[in-house]
């Protein structure tokens, strides 16, 4: 890769990083300036973000959507993205604790531990030369972006619900929102995100119709996909007839973004298919 | 007749509307389908099994599983995703959705259509926001001033008068009703297109060199209810600079009833289609007719190989691997061919002796090629490249396309547009009138919240503050 594209994708790995670090000292200090810095310099992450996918788009000469690299620049700036309109909306900065970290080690894994030659803008095989791949690509990204906020909110029920239980609601505790509002923050997300995860499959389930001819043919990444869009289901069910909030909500939403992690990594490392060449 | 509406909301609409009569069997299974249990408990089994297929590898030769072989056949965990029992919970699915579905439709409909307006001052004091008014005006003025606040915020209203009460429901975003009803039948409708796949459609491929025209019937596995033809008129890799690939396209021609009907290029992504029948560039490679001979053996060896074959050479220890075809070859270049044009056709070839690589050539098409100084001869007496093309016709494709676009819409309405509802009793107080209002959302409830906040701002007093649930 070149120096500009290092340059961008390094000055967006420090600025997740940046931003990580100020939330969780604003866990600490609860400096309302703190939080609002931290929040710009998300927004800074975001506009280098999509600048290093822009270069890399006109570099390579395609939608860079198509290896893994580019994968992971699209997931940490779909969770970055959607962080930013969550924040906005809803006004919980101390939740940037737990999400922006994610986005920071998805390009810590790019940084140190991902291979160059999967970094490279690599000439598109022709079975990757689909729209449908992009669509397939860019419904991910905010789902998955959506997913791991739900799952931000999960970990700090758990922690502030643990912590209410022990009678013992100091420190980071003290501090995180109520549980009702972690609940409902993490239902809302889902409720994006669901509907997008659906739609990652179909334009899925599109490309393979066009590249292959078989719009589902069970291989690991696909059976993946949709083992979470059933938990996700399992979720929204179990919330709505039985009542399963709170607790068994927040367990099932970290399940679920497992289970998307897993999807996204697992499948490639641990199982072979279609998809491995991603 | 009020029961109905209450039922409607406190539990999700329809949910698990018990038969009142559970003696037979017949109802008791209606029971058990329509069960949101039953409903959970599949789509996590479902999901739980899936992972099997995922871990180990599927529809294998018998071999390749080695001892465990007997026990994974006999659980169906080769081909699982085919196997009896998870067909069985996929079948089990769609029958708890379409019970469950068919069991709401006519409450579904009903609260669409013409909900009622009487509700019990019980219920609506449950609800998650309520208050209660004394107002200085008249009962029927009132009511009427609830009911214009409400349609001027684009709500529904309906009222109704009983026993000297006057009862008002409102409602926005009824559409949102049908969401998750939408959202069930789209994968029923899925389910179905994938089953017209596996019982109408068929699938097969054909390895066609470049001149040759195929029936359908001639499609390996396929089993073909059309008869037309399809001339192979050309098939080419277009390369980059860089040497990757770029494309293989093949051109296609097809023949109906002995008339030419159309002519497309096909390549990955862009298949062709005809009558139902499409055809996808799949595969490719060549056929080689070539002969192979040396001293010892002056009759040779006549076969037909292709590229990344070893042939032996007969009577020697040497051997030649076949490694690629190179249309425009130049020397300088070595394996990148300068054109896709076959000004200087050539085929690179590695020679060996026993596992000793000995030298490397590019051998003219049709002219012999000595190797190893005389100690033999092969001949690549012409390059037939063919495309491999899967033909495929599959007619629920549609039906899982509607299916998909259905389920969109579901999704939507039933995250997107949530039904909001609000109900008001007016009662008469010696001339006064006492409203109480309460509302209700399945969805968004925080929103929900702060229009009821503004709903009910007019009505100055709160006797009582929003109810938690
Ligand atoms: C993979 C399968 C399924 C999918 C994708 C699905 C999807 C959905 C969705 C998106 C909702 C709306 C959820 C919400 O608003 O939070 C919903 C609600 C519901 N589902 Fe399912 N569902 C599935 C299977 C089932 C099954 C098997 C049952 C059978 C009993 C069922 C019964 C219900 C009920 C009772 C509701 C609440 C209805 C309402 O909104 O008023 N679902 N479903």
């Amino acid at each position: 890769m070149g120096f500009e594209e290092n340059l961008l994708f390094y000055l967006t790995f420090a600025a997740y990083g940046i931003a990580s670090l100020l939330y969780i000292s604003y866990v600490g200090t609860k400096n309302s300036t703190t939080a609002k810095v931290a929040f710009y310099v998300v927004a800074f992450g975001v506009v280098v973000n999509t600048a290093a996918m822009a270069l890399r788009g006109y570099i390579g000469g395609y939608v860079p959507l198509s290896n893994g690299y580019e994968f992971l620049l699209a997931f940490s700036w779909g969770i970055a993205f959607v962080y930013l309109v969550t924040e906005w909306k809803y006004k919980v900065p101390i939740t940037g604790a737990f999400v922006i970290p994610i986005a920071w080690l998805l390009l810590a894994y790019v940084a140190i531990l991902m291979p160059v030659e999967y970094k490279v803008a690599r000439p598109l095989m022709p079975a990757l030369q689909s729209n449908w791949l992009t669509y397939h690509v860019l419904t991910a990204q905010f789902g998955y972006g959506a997913f791991a906020f739900s799952f931000g909110a999960g970990i700090m029920y758990l922690i502030k619900e643990r912590a209410i239980k022990l009678n013992r609601e100091i420190g980071l505790a003290a501090k995180l929102p109520s549980l009702e509002t972690l609940d409902q923050l993490g239902y809302r997300l889902i409720a994006v995100g669901f509907p997008l995860l659906t739609l990652c499959i179909i334009t899925g389930a599109i490309w393979a119709e066009y590249a292959w001819g078989r719009y589902w043919s069970w291989d690991p990444k696909e059976t993946w996909s949709l083992i979470t869009w059933l938990v996700y289901a399992v979720y929204l069910h179990a919330r709505f007839t039985y009542g399963w909030k709170g607790k068994k909500a927040a367990i099932l939403a970290i399940i679920g973004f497992i289970a998307v992690l897993f999807t996204f990594f697992g499948v490639n490392y641990f199982l072979s298919g279609l998809h491995s060449y991603a | 007749m009020s029961k109905n509406n209450e039922d409607l909301d406190m539990r999700p609409e329809g949910s698990s509307k018990e038969h009142e009569n559970e003696s037979g069997i017949v109802d008791r299974l209606w029971n058990i389908f329509s069960s949101m249990k039953l409903g959970l408990f599949l789509l996590i089994v479902i999901a739980v099994t899936s992972i099997i297929g995922t871990i180990i590898p599927q529809k294998r030769a018998p071999q390749d599983y080695g001892d465990l072989y007997p026990l994974y056949s006999a659980l169906g965990i080769t081909d699982m995703y085919a196997s009896w029992w998870f067909v069985t919970l996929l079948f089990l699915l769609a029958m708890n959705l379409f019970i469950c579905s068919f069991n709401r439709m006519t409450p579904l409909w009903r609260l669409f259509s013409q909900p009622k307006a009487k509700v019990s001052e019980n219920y609506l004091t449950r609800l998650d926001h309520h208050i209660i008014h004394d107002a200085q005006k008249s009962q029927d003025n009132m009511a009427q001033q609830v009911k214009e606040n409400w349609q001027s915020r684009g709500y529904r209203v309906v009222e109704e008068k009983v026993d000297g009460k006057i009862f008002v429901h409102g409602d926005k975003g009824r559409y949102g009703i049908w969401g998750s009803f939408i959202t069930h039948i789209s994968l029923l409708v899925i389910l179905i297109g994938a089953v017209i796949g596996i019982y109408f459609g068929t699938e097969g491929r054909i390895a066609a060199e470049v001149g040759r025209t195929f029936s359908l019937n001639e499609v390996y596995q396929l089993t073909p209810d059309e008869d037309f033809k399809v001339r192979v008129d050309d098939f080419k890799t277009i390369y980059r600079e860089d040497g990757s690939v770029d494309a293989w396209i093949s051109t296609l021609t097809v023949i109906d009833e002995g008339q030419e009907v159309l002519t497309e290029e096909i390549r990955v992504n862009h298949p062709l289609n005809y009558k139902g029948y499409k055809f996808y560039q799949s595969f490719y490679g060549s056929y080689i007719p070539t002969q192979v001979s040396s001293p010892g053996a002056p009759e040779g060896l006549e076969i037909t190989i292709t590229e990344r074959d070893f042939v032996p050479v007969p009577g020697t220890n040497l051997g030649v691997w076949v490694a690629q075809y190179i249309p425009d070859f130049d020397p300088n270049l070595g394996w990148v061919s300068k054109s896709p044009d076959p000004n200087n056709p050539r085929i690179i070839y590695v020679l060996y002796r026993g596992n000793q690589q000995i030298g490397i050539g590019a051998a003219k098409i049709g002219e012999p090629e000595i190797l190893a100084d005389g100690e033999g001869a092969i001949t690549f007496q012409d390059y037939q490249p063919y495309t491999g093309l899967s033909v495929r016709k599959d007619p629920g494709v549609w039906t899982v396309w509607i299916g998909s676009g259905l389920m969109i819409l579901g999704l939507g309405l039933s995250f997107y547009l949530p039904h909001r509802r609000l109900w008001a009793i007016v009662e008469d107080n010696n001339g006064k009138a006492q409203v109480r209002i309460g509302g209700h959302a399945q969805k968004n409830k925080i929103a929900f919240e702060k229009e009821f906040e503004e709903i009910t701002a007019p009505y100055q007093h709160k006797t009582e503050g929003r109810g938690t649930s």
